[in-house]
């Protein structure tokens, strides 16, 4: 990456004050890497889902973490120590004092020797800080699903192509070989013309009234209530928790249709080729006795959610000729056999192959190309999360135009395509 | 006229009755909202949104005003309970209309601040002109900057140019000026663009502001307005990102004019720029083609990337140029491109590059897998028959990679080459792309050959036969019962599994020398059934089997018990208890035990608990003890908690302490 003289002198004085830190040696820590040539990173939402990402990001040689930032104190400063830890074991004196850590996430847009962000808060938070990085002229990664409104994803998507950002967003099943593959035989026509796909989300359970308990010293409620309605603070409300927590409630996502709808949906966009379009339909479950939630493309393709012959997989996409079904785990099965052994003929698609989502990220920052799951990719699947999502809720069918990105003929249904803010929070 | 006026009658009735039933619902759902049980206010909150959505369906309209009335008197009636209240609001905010204007407007002037957000939101999103006037009224009176932020955020969403003046006047305080500039920049009047325009520079948010009413203006057309504020937001003292965001905006707004700005930013040192306009010229074809190429050479790396990114086949000879350039980034780059464009004049450069081992290896047998322009493929078939030994190589590798099945006949030349690279990628080029009408012309080289690479290619073909048994006979009578080349098929046969396979790879491994024993063996273990189980067992019994044969069979029954999952349980636990008498060593032993933890049979729990005991095993009998009652518990509880029990009494180790505690928690 080309470093300009500002950029440059911007991260040297930047580094100037871990430089002053006794022990201190940024050879040491990042080895070749000279501070213009790192990438320097903060962190936004420090809970379960950043656990595996901070690790991963504080053990690379070309990236540099100075921030971090959460709505709780306690869990920052943690954040903090684990970052400085990390680098502390990499100094000759087994110490390192540089990584700032704010309670608003404002404050990292402000600094401007941080190259990008990484945001791993509840949906809610999704596009405001994603939007505030963009326009601050930072890079993002972002967690699945991108935007917790459909209007939210095209703000989001028109910003990062307007300016030239860089946003991944954390459908990491792109990075895996398996659906890669999967999506390759389908796009391929290997198994016929696709008539049906079975995606398997499992349930949360339902959503419920919370009674008001004290909030917990050095939690910011408020700001992690950000844009939503308010509610009395209860733990499960705010609980960050792969089974249920936060993840349960409409108000800050679309339940299981947001959680792993955002991978196994945006796989079988992939798949498709849609995406830079989606289905036209979406069906709820119950709805004049229909036994699954479905969506359909344009060309009759019809998506049933959590049927239950999945044969042990994920996905599964059946053909005229073929099955295709494919898991994570790296798994992946065909009807026939032989299918998945076959390798792809010259004339073949060959889809975008990335082996390591964050590393991707980091490459494609580097050198200014798009990464594997851009704004507009995770737009149109959390499209489908959230249409999904509102069919469930209203109980009826929506006729949906992707080209428009207009729900068809019912202008009720239609106002969900955004939700209004809560004051302050409103900025998007 | 009659009948229909009958309709309109009936249909006006079905409407009040609705109407009648709905109000009365919603009051009846009143306490259960406000239930002193807050877990217990859900089922009515359901029942309320339920109510909301169905009278909201398209051809709902009478009772979804209905509704609306309804919601919003009791809404912004005090003596309804605070959460009905709230409640009420939140789906009005769905599908209120005018009928709930003046409700919402009493509570957004109310003293509870709750209400009052809910109320403003609500507003906000309904499609009433008049929602308007209530929020601008609200705005004049607001005094905390909160609640203005909310207003004035609610006006810009509705695009409300009356408001343009009164939020205009919150510009210039610290706490609302990014909600007024954002506003501004939603309303995007020329007033509201000419009061944000003097603040470029001065307030962050003016520049946002401005962005969003130059789209604004050029998605309804008012170009020329558009024109000036892209061109002011390009102006060099500007942030980068909000260049490169008035960059893009031109290319919508004004293509005919972007010319001179792409050539500013191309020629820019930031690297932001550089991208945008790499991209818009490059989506232009062939407008701003030749743009690129003339300034490629003075560009950055980086740059130079993203511009080979972008080129079509047209480019191909620069994209082979820049295959020799010193910057990784730009050599990988312009690998890439010649996959996805390159034709034949690519394809050298690509198995230079393959051939050898340098960095850019791997890039470059992607690209030859996937490089499909005018000749690529034959020029890739062309260079696999003659030429270097090394470029040869990379050509055979690479018609595998493509499946180029076209390709057999120059594969089956190349086997018999005298270089031993060529011929190894030869061989496995074969067993990747050969197909079941090459069996036999494959299986006569094999039986020649003899080679792991010639077995390894049959092998593979073998596994994608659908006929097996006729297969099995072709490669039989090309062996001709002549031991070497029995043995260099073994693989393929134990692959097809036929009947004819078995009793020939018997023999071998009864009779044939150690070498062709072995391979034997080995192919018996991996049957796709347990029939290989007899003959590997008659090796393991005889007394004068070489140890190194013997420990082959006992491997081999043990992996054909752990991998028929599909057999009888039975037949599995047989198999394996026979297994364990015949083997002489250890290692035999243990690999049995293994197998055994796979078999969820009482059998299987009991040989393992007996060697619990068994200084030399006990070990492996714990470890496979724990795995088989973990299997069991869920069939055969009694006998895995007796399993785990006595693995918590054997003491091997924490660990399988641990799993023996969760199993008889089970």
């Amino acid at each position: 990456m080309k470093t300009t003289r500002r950029s440059f002198l911007k991260r040297t004085l930047g580094a100037g004050a871990a430089l002053a830190m006794p022990g201190f040696a940024p050879g040491a820590l990042w080895g070749q890497n000279a501070p213009s040539n790192r990438i320097t990173i903060g962190l936004i939402g420090m809970g379960l889902q950043m656990g595996g990402h901070r690790g991963g990001m504080t053990g690379r040689q070309d990236v540099q973490v100075l921030a971090v930032c959460d709505v709780h104190r306690g869990r920052l400063q943690a954040a903090k120590a684990a970052v400085e830890s990390a680098y502390s074991q990499r100094t000759a004196s087994g110490s390192y004092k540089g990584c700032a850590a704010y309670h608003e996430y404002e404050r990292v847009m402000e600094r401007g020797d941080i190259d990008a962000v990484m945001i791993c808060t509840p949906d809610h938070w999704h596009a405001p800080i994603s939007v505030a990085a963009m326009r601050s002229g930072k890079d993002v990664f972002v967690q699945k699903p991108m935007t917790l409104t459909i209007r939210e994803g095209r703000i989001m998507s028109d910003v990062a192509r307007q300016r030239g950002a860089i946003l991944q967003v954390g459908s990491q099943q792109r990075s895996e070989r398996a659906f890669r593959r999967a999506c390759e035989m389908v796009r391929n026509g290997w198994i016929g013309k696709v008539k049906t796909i079975y995606a398997s989300l499992g349930e949360f359970p339902p959503p419920r009234t919370l009674p008001e308990q004290p909030i917990p010293e050095g939690f910011d409620y408020d700001r992690w209530l950000g844009p939503t309605p308010w509610y009395p603070y209860h733990p499960d409300r705010v609980k960050g928790d792969y089974g249920g927590g936060w993840r349960c409630f409409w108000d800050y996502g679309s339940r299981k249709n947001g959680d792993w709808g955002a991978h196994h949906f945006d796989i079988i966009q992939w798949a498709l080729g849609q995406d830079d379009s989606g289905p036209v339909e979406f069906i709820p479950k119950g709805y004049e006795g229909a036994e699954f939630q479905t969506h359909v493309y344009g060309d009759g393709v019809r998506v049933l959610r959590n049927h239950p012959d999945m044969k042990g997989h994920m996905i599964r996409f059946i053909g005229e000729k073929g099955e295709v079904l494919v898991s994570r785990g790296d798994r992946l099965d065909t009807v026939p056999a032989g299918l998945k052994d076959q390798p792809p003929g010259p004339a073949d698609v060959r889809l975008y192959e990335s082996r390591n989502h964050d590393d991707n990220w980091i490459q494609s920052i580097r050198s200014r190309r798009p990464p594997i799951c851009p704004a507009e990719i995770g737009h149109r699947t959390a499209t489908i999360c959230h249409l999904s999502g509102i069919a469930e809720r209203l109980k009826r069918p929506l006729r949906w135009d992707p080209a428009q990105e207009q729900i068809v003929g019912d202008p009720e249904a239609s106002r969900w395509l955004d939700r209004p803010r809560r004051a302050p929070y409103v900025y998007i | 006229m009659k009948a229909f006026l009958t309709m309109f009658v009936l249909g006006s009735l079905a409407f009040s009755a609705a109407g009648a039933d709905d109000a009365a619902a919603v009051r009846g759902l009143i306490p259960r909202l406000a239930d002193p049980d807050v877990s217990a206010r859900y089922a009515a909150q359901m029942e309320l949104q339920d109510l909301a959505s169905q009278s909201s369906q398209p051809g709902q309209a009478a009772r979804r005003e209905a509704l609306g009335r309804v919601l919003a008197a009791q809404a912004a009636d005090p003596a309804t309970p605070q959460p009905a209240r709230v409640w009420m609001v939140r789906q009005l905010e769905y599908m209120g209309g005018a009928e709930a204007v003046p409700s919402l407007a009493s509570l957004l002037a109310g003293d509870e601040p709750e209400l009052r957000d809910c109320a403003r939101r609500a507003l906000e999103k309904n499609p009433a002109p008049e929602a308007s006037a209530s929020l601008r009224r609200a705005l004049e009176k607001a005094g905390e900057a909160r609640e203005q932020i909310g207003l004035i955020h609610s006006l810009g969403q509705r695009a409300d140019a009356e408001s343009a003046a009164l939020i205009v006047r919150h510009l210039d305080r610290e706490a609302t000026a990014a909600a007024a500039a954002m506003a501004l920049g939603r309303i995007a009047t020329p007033a509201a663009a000419a009061a944000l325009a003097p603040l470029l520079g001065r307030n962050p948010a003016a520049g946002e502001g401005l962005m969003e009413a130059a789209s604004r203006m050029s998605a309804r057309g008012d170009i020329a307005a558009a024109q000036d504020l892209y061109r002011r937001l390009w102006a060099a003292e500007n942030p980068v990102a909000l260049r490169a965001a008035a960059l893009s905006g031109m290319e919508t707004a004004a293509p005919a004019v972007l010319r001179p700005m792409l050539r500013e930013a191309l020629n820019s040192n930031e690297p932001r720029l550089q991208q945008v306009a790499i991209r818009i010229a490059g989506g232009a074809g062939a407008r701003f083609g030749r743009m690129l190429l003339n300034r490629y050479a003075a560009l950055p790396a980086p740059a130079r990337a993203q511009v080979l990114s972008v080129l079509d086949s047209s480019a191909e000879t620069r994209i082979i140029e820049a295959v020799q350039e010193p910057e990784p980034d730009v050599r990988r780059a312009a690998i890439e491109a010649l996959g996805r464009v390159g034709g034949s004049a690519g394809v050298p450069a690509l198995l230079n590059i393959a051939g050898a081992d340098g960095p850019d290896k791997n890039a470059a047998v992607l690209a030859l897998a996937r490089i499909s322009g005018e000749g690529a493929a034959a020029e890739i078939r062309k260079a696999a028959g003659a030429g270097p030994a090394n470029l040869r190589v990379a050509a055979l590798n690479a018609l595998a990679d493509r499946g180029q099945a076209a390709a057999i006949p120059t594969l089956l030349e190349a086997v018999a080459e005298p270089d031993a690279a060529v011929q190894k990628a030869a061989w496995a080029a074969l067993g990747k792309l050969g197909a079941e009408r090459e069996i036999e012309s494959v299986g006569g080289l094999v039986a020649r050959d003899k080679s792991s690479e010639a077995s390894a290619a049959i092998e593979a073909i073998a596994a994608r036969v659908a006929d097996k048994k006729a297969a099995a006979r072709k490669l039989l009578a090309l062996a001709g019962g002549r031991e070497a080349e029995l043995a260099s098929m073994a693989g393929a046969l134990s692959v097809l599994g036929a009947e004819a396979g078995l009793a020939a790879l018997d023999r071998l491994a009864a009779s044939g020398g150690a070498g062709s024993q072995e391979r034997a063996l080995v192919a018996l273990g991996r049957w796709p059934t347990l029939d290989a189980v007899q003959p590997l067992l008659a090796i393991a019994r005889r007394a004068d089997a070489p140890e190194r044969a013997q420990s082959l069979a006992i491997e081999g029954v043990a992996r054909l018990v752990e991998s028929s999952g599909r057999s009888p349980l039975d037949a599995r636990v047989e198999a394996a208890l026979a297994a364990l008498a015949a083997a002489k060593q250890d290692t035999g032993k243990k690999a049995v035990l293994a197998a055994l933890a796979t078999v969820p049979h009482p059998e299987s729990a009991r040989v393992i608990q007996s060697m619990l005991g068994d200084p030399k095993f006990r070990s492996e009998a714990a470890q496979a003890g724990i795995e088989l009652a973990e299997l069991l518990v869920s069939t055969h509880r009694d006998l895995a908690h007796e399993l785990a029990r006595a693995i918590q009494q054997a003491g091997i180790s924490t660990m399988l302490g641990r799993r023996a505690g969760a199993v008889l928690r089970r």
